[in-house]
């Protein structure tokens, strides 16, 4: 392969002699120390055979001492394509300004990359990034990671560790979020527990400070549950105030409704659909076929592609295809069961984004309601056993 | 009388060569380079590499015969091509039957 490469660059020429004294032909150019390869002997005084540019030009005695008569049947390497185009001198230019132009695009920014965010949106990471000025379009050279990564993790509390990466055209931002603890109050610090949820107490462990509810007492939310006033036995003397510790476990209710309907409507996708094609540099677009969605109703979807070389390298080009699928809406029946599952469904979602982790779930009901206004409803009702004390300080400071 | 003094030359050419042979063990050199003679090279029977050979005597599609110190070496086969010569070593490629040694200079 490599040898190959090298034969390329040196350039060769392939050559026929014929003559009747081709061994003698060999020996001298041996003699002369000119290499030469893939010789083949195709009848009985003529041969085929390659050798460097270089030693062609040497052959001429050669020839004439060996009485053979030599042609070149093909040139092959880079010595010819170069001179094949020397004359074209806009080409190389072209050439030349491309790799320029690629060298220039490439030393800009022309997308960002966000990861590890699951609360905080990328838009808001990507708007303080643009203000610390890491946007598309800025010159990689302007861009100090460290200080942006530093800036960021000042000025966004959410964030407890970042780190941005110029790879290529790309900015790649990757953050881990910090967990905001609740707001506990120091052990030394005095103490109530008050009720987060309306329930019914099922147990009460006092570790510190006295109760004030028993198991069984109806809650509200908001309400003390154990106060961490203790009295003094000697009644005279002033009550000693402590840090309340207690585990408050209670019955609590999710209750959500929904009304069944039996009509629904369901999108029917059409046959026709069409396409658009874009092609976008930065945020500017141009279509690149005139056409115009005439459909009342439609299905969008954006299939966008950008120009890159590798993995890394993004280029501000981008070929845009917008796929729009004609659709219309229809109304169906379906019957009372389904609806009423699919109403079912819904709630449970609901309910369950609703109920704190650490809940344990004890009994879940489901029925259907009539309701005031002649609809349907279906009810869930979920019961959970959960910790509903509160740390607050007293006398708050 | 001539004929006398050509085998005391041969006789001493052949002692000569005996010493530089024992040189050659003796401080392990590559023998091919001291002693002048071609050393040839057989992958199995598609190629055969022939270094320090002295020029080619002939080249045919069936036969090449190969011009060094030790004799004319004659490679028969079919199909055979040169696929690199220079001053330095040869490459024969084909479909190697038989390697000889023919009209050898020096007996023995």
């Amino acid at each position: 392969m490599l040898f190959k490469i090298w034969n390329y660059i040196r350039g060769y020429v392939i050559i026929n002699v014929e003559g009747y004294f081709l061994e003698k032909f060999i020996n001298i150019c041996l003699h002369r120390h000119i290499t030469m390869w893939n010789v083949e002997k195709i009848s009985n005084r003529q041969m085929l055979l390659y050798m460097y540019i270089s030693d062609f030009f040497k052959l001429r005695p050669i020839a004439k001492k060996s009485k053979c008569h030599v042609s070149i049947l093909k040139r092959c390497g880079m010595p010819f394509f170069i001179k094949r185009y020397r004359a074209r001198k806009v080409f190389a230019l072209g050439a030349g300004i491309s790799i320029l132009l690629l060298f220039f695009l490439t030393s800009f920014i022309w997308s960002m990359e966000i990861s590890g965010n699951n609360t905080v949106d990328s838009k808001v990471i990507m708007d303080r990034l643009r203000d610390l000025g890491a946007k598309p379009g800025a010159l990689k050279s302007s861009i100090n990671t460290n200080t942006i990564a530093d800036e960021m993790i000042l000025e966004m509390k959410e964030l407890s560790w970042i780190s941005v990466e110029v790879r290529g055209t790309k900015i790649k931002v990757e953050i881990a979020e910090r967990k905001i603890p609740p707001a506990i109050v120091p052990i030394n610090e005095p103490c109530d527990i008050y009720s987060t949820k309306d329930g019914i107490v099922k147990t009460l462990v006092v570790k510190s400070g006295i109760e004030v509810v028993k198991a069984g007492t109806t809650v509200k939310s908001g309400q003390l549950l154990v106060t961490g006033v203790v009295p003094n036995k000697n009644e005279k003397e002033p009550p000693r105030i402590v840090h309340a510790i207690a585990n408050v476990k209670a019955r609590t209710w999710y209750e959500k409704s929904e009304e069944i309907v039996t009509k629904v409507t369901e999108k029917v996708y059409e046959n026709t659909s069409k396409q658009l094609f874009y092609l976008a540099f930065l945020d500017k677009r141009f279509q690149l076929l005139p056409g115009k969605i005439k459909f009342v109703d439609f299905e969008k979807s954006i299939d966008e592609r950008r120009l890159s070389l590798g993995k890394d390298l993004d280029l501000p080009l981008s070929f845009i295809v917008e796929s729009y699928t004609e659709v219309h809406t229809q109304e169906k029946d379906i019957t009372f069961e389904e609806a009423g599952q699919i109403a079912l469904n819904k709630v449970n979602k609901e309910i369950v984004e609703e109920i704190p982790p650490t809940a344990e779930i004890i009994k879940t009901d489901s029925r259907f309601v009539d309701g005031l206004d002649g609809k349907i409803y279906a009810v869930l009702t979920v019961e959970c056993i959960e910790d509903i004390g509160e740390e607050r300080q007293i006398g708050g400071k | 009388m001539s004929k006398v003094r050509n085998k005391e030359k041969i006789d001493d050419e052949d002692k000569k060569r005996g010493t530089k042979e024992k040189l050659a063990d003796v401080l392990e050199l590559p023998k091919e380079i001291l002693l002048n003679i071609p050393k040839i090279i057989l992958l199995g029977n598609k190629s055969v590499v022939i270094q320090n050979y002295k020029g080619i005597f002939l080249f045919e599609d069936e036969t090449v015969k190969i011009n060094t110190s030790s004799g004319i070496v004659a490679v028969c086969g079919r199909k055979l091509k040169i696929i690199e010569i220079s001053a330095e070593d040869l490459c024969i490629e084909g479909k190697i039957k038989s390697i000889a040694f023919i009209n050898q200079s020096s007996e023995g």
